[in-house]
């Protein structure tokens, strides 16, 4: 892993976890697979701690184990997924805009825990959502359950691999760590469970949990004592389903942008019918014929047949080439180029760097070389209309950026710099890695800085909370109006104007790492579908 | 991003690390500034690169390759001058001698290039063109307002663990009522390697013994059995030290739990091994494998009672 994807894991398990997981997580990732001594050792951290740690990042999905030879159980991190915690928020959004709240805060619990069980989930759902109703509704779980199916039927969540259930025949030593499985047709299964019952309310006293000695809380005991039906299995989200989704959506909307709404939802509409039946990696989905697609498109849509057809063919020939035609069985079959659709979109995403970077004259010397693949310097001059000494100068800010790259050619043998020629080329993988490095960089900037302001204002933040926290007890105790006036200006006017500022520059900076986030998802696409192909 | 140095934009072209000298310290063992500074004259430099045929098999550099250095080697002025001289070979010293057509690259001839940058790019450059504005929308807020809130949510977790506090010098009054009381969360142990239960301090002594010996299986017990009884008849001579060594084994062996349970069953092989190989020694090496644990001992199985 590179060195800024190393200290943006850092970060990142550091602001979630805290800083004991975080040490052995970025261990785990510098160093590769390793086992518990080895890692205790090396870190300097008390076996204990590193259990416990361990104990976290294996619950979160975050580090794997293997036994290897002899008996030895090493561990393992997944630095891609570490990263993937960035993208945590538009999970959750995605599940709110598809299955609403209810979805929302099933894909909420399973991400914040990595693994549960379908009841718990239910359960912990039902009694959030019950808190959000007005008095004296409550959500049952039936519903929660519904929802919950749902979800699993169109596979965005899974179920973890578990220890199968094989009877114990040969007295050999248990295995120093179990073994996990799955199949493929069991991930989606969901377990027949009839959970009956209705979400709870908690009790006003109990909101109040900072500040509550231990052992007035009521305790949650009742349920632990109930046998859970569905033990040992447990569910996670699936992320490779939303991955799909998303870039789903980013074809969608170019198609949109570059044509119009409905030829758009014509993609759209070949997109879902393929959802099932096409491998995510795919370079190109299934073949769909013209009358599938007729007899698929969403009811309000009336358009004839004949406008259809001339839809698709106009798809067809658009030189993005998202999507082709592959025969003309059926009124025409239609099949969408993922690959080139992921590659387009990577390399709209250069040319727009290169333009807010650079300058527009810069973008057009740029698309100018991506269209021509090969261009000699006076060429790049005469086809872009720029003057020599302009030209240059830009062609050599993009070289120095390594957005383009220079190819020689040699005419003879023995590669004479005058006898060479040099062209001016531009490698689509090689600059959407650099620029993938470029972006793990920015987040990580970004998160410092963001840490770096609120340790800044750590002071102020904190009084400010207390009076918070002051005017909410005194309101609930029923305080007069001038007195809460008091409690209010202890904080001086130009003490609000810095928590304004810190607020406003704190959400600028939370904006722009999700924004930075959607840049990362499309070019790691793009990379992962070429590397995929090779 | 800058690169400093004589050709600049040109060298992210060239193949690294090979036919600059100044960046090539390979097989010959050319020591930079010795190339830079030739001792003796062109005619040592000169025999020492030829002296060396396969180095320059090696240097794969196009400008290099398959040229013969009779020419001249000595660094070049750093203007454009030199250019008139084709053959110059002097590039490999790290000065700007253009050995190449200028025009190719599109530079004029006699112009005036920028400086060389001999220090690394600013940390915050000024930029010509300011970034676009943030994409807002009901979506995005949404989005950051999650992100805030999940950020607050994931501290109050049980899978945050906090770092320990050193011990402050006056307990403050207040951090006894700001204690945020956090759930306990305990793993499903079936699914977790067995080295990761929290080890509970007790001495099993024979008791674990026996267990681990079953565990093992048939075979091995039987070979525990005859290597201790070699073992006993070996030092039966010393008498006293037979004893010594069979409570070394087996506190050894009882040390040896403090370890990873998947290492005992290799360790303990690894152990008759070595009392196997070793003679008359009071030493084994596998006796104390870690200080610390010294004294605790581990939870075979599950379902054994814990004393």
């Amino acid at each position: 892993m590179t060195q800024a994807e190393i200290k943006l894991c850092s970060l990142l398990l550091q602001e979630h976890f805290g800083e004991i997981v975080e040490k052995i997580g970025v261990h785990l990732i510098r160093t590769g697979s390793q086992p518990l001594r080895v890692i205790a050792h090396d870190t300097g951290t008390s076996l204990d701690q590193v259990k416990k740690a361990l104990c976290v990042l294996i619950q979160h999905n975050l580090v794997i184990y293997q036994v290897h030879k002899r008996g030895v159980v090493e561990y393992e991190a997944q630095c891609s997924r570490v990263l993937r915690m960035l993208r945590y928020p538009r999970y959750i959004y995605t599940a709110k805009t598809l299955y609403s709240d209810t979805g929302e805060l099933i894909v909420e619990e399973l991400l914040l825990n990595g693994k549960m069980t379908m009841s718990a989930v239910v359960k912990k759902v039902a009694d959030r959502l019950t808190e959000t109703m007005e008095d004296g509704k409550t959500m049952d779980y039936a519903e929660v359950s519904n929802t919950f199916v749902r979800l699993a039927d169109t596979h965005f969540v899974q179920r973890c691999p578990w220890v199968p259930a094989t009877e114990n025949s040969d007295p050999g030593p248990p295995p120093p760590a179990p073994i996990l499985v799955i199949s493929e047709k069991d991930m989606y299964l969901v377990p027949k469970l009839s959970l009956i019952g209705k979400g709870k309310r908690r009790r006003s006293s109990d909101e109040d949990a900072a500040g509550e000695p231990k052992a007035k809380r009521p305790k949650y005991g009742t349920d632990n004592k109930e046998p859970i039906p569905d033990d040992g299995i447990y569910w996670q989200a699936n992320l490779d389903r939303f991955h799909q989704h998303f870039r789903d959506q980013a074809i969608v909307s170019a198609v949109a942008n570059r044509m119009d709404q409905t030829s758009s939802e014509v993609v759209r509409t070949m997109l879902r019918m393929s959802e099932i039946t096409t491998p995510s990696t795919d370079p190109f989905t299934q073949p769909l014929s013209s009358n599938e697609i007729f007899r698929s498109l969403p009811v309000g849509y009336n358009i004839s047949k004949q406008v259809l057809d001339q839809y698709l063919t106009l798809l067809a020939d658009d030189p993005l080439e998202f999507v082709g035609k592959s025969g003309d069985s059926g009124g025409g079959m239609y099949v969408i180029n993922l690959h080139k659709a992921l590659g387009s979109l990577a390399t709209a995403t250069l040319e727009s760097v290169v333009q807010e970077r650079f300058g527009s004259r810069c973008a057009r010397i740029f698309r100018l070389v991506l269209q021509k693949k090969h261009l000699e310097q006076k060429q790049v001059e005469d086809f872009a209309m720029i003057p020599a000494k302009e030209a240059k100068d830009m062609l050599y800010k993009m070289l120095s950026g390594n957005f383009i790259s220079l190819q020689e050619i040699p005419k003879t043998p023995d590669h004479a710099p005058s006898r060479t020629f040099y062209l001016y080329t531009v490698n689509i993988l090689s600059a959407a890695r650099m620029l993938l490095h470029r972006c793990y960089k920015s987040i990580a900037n970004l998160i410092e800085r963001r840490q770096f302001e609120t340790k800044e204002n750590k002071r102020l933040l904190e009084k400010s909370q207390r009076v918070e926290a002051i005017i909410a007890s005194m309101q609930a105790t029923g305080a007069e109006e001038v007195q809460l006036q008091e409690i209010e200006e202890m904080i001086t006017a130009p003490e609000r104007q810095q928590l304004e500022t810190l607020k406003r520059n704190v959400n600028k900076l939370d904006a722009s790492e999700i924004q930075v986030d959607e840049t990362i998802f499309l070019l790691e696409s793009y990379i992962e579908s070429t590397m995929k192909r090779q | 991003m800058e690169e400093y140095g004589a050709c600049q934009g040109l060298k992210s072209s060239w193949p690294s690390g090979r036919g600059l000298a100044r960046e090539w310290v390979g097989p010959t063992g050319w020591d930079r500034n010795k190339a830079l500074r030739p001792r003796g004259g062109r005619s040592a430099v000169l025999q020492r690169w030829n002296a060396y045929p396969s180095a320059r098999a090696f240097c794969l550099h196009p400008f290099l390759a398959g040229r013969h250095f009779g020419c001249t080697v000595l660094p070049k002025p750093r203007d454009l001058v030199s250019r008139t001289n084709p053959m110059a070979g002097s590039q490999g010293r790290g000065r700007a001698a253009y050995t190449f057509n200028i025009e190719a690259v599109g530079f004029g001839r006699g112009e005036k290039l920028p400086d060389v940058v001999l220090k690394p790019p600013p940390l915050f450059p000024d930029t010509d063109y300011k970034p676009v504005p943030l994409k807002a929308g009901e979506g995005e807020d949404y989005m950051l307002a999650l992100k805030q809130e999940l950020r607050e949510t994931m501290k109050r977790m049980p899978y945050y663990i906090e770092t320990p506090e050193e011990k402050q010098d006056i307990e403050r009054y207040s951090k006894r009522y700001m204690k945020v009381y956090k759930e306990e969360w305990i793993p499903d142990w079936r699914r977790l390697p067995r080295e990761m239960m929290p080890r509970k301090k007790c001495k099993k002594g024979p008791k674990s013994e026996k267990v681990k010996d079953m565990g093992k299986g048939a075979s091995l017990t039987n070979t525990a059995d005859v290597l201790k009884k070699i073992e006993e008849l070996e030092k039966r001579g010393d008498g006293e030290k037979s004893d010594e060594e069979n409570e070394e084994k087996e506190g050894g062996k009882e040390k040896s739990q403090e370890g990873d349970e998947e290492d005992d069953a290799a360790a303990e092989q690894e152990e008759y091994d070595e009392e196997e190989q070793e003679e008359e020694n009071d030493y084994i090496n596998s006796y104390f494998e870690d200080g610390d644990d010294f004294g605790a001992d581990s939870d075979d199985n599950m379902d054994e009672a814990t004393y």
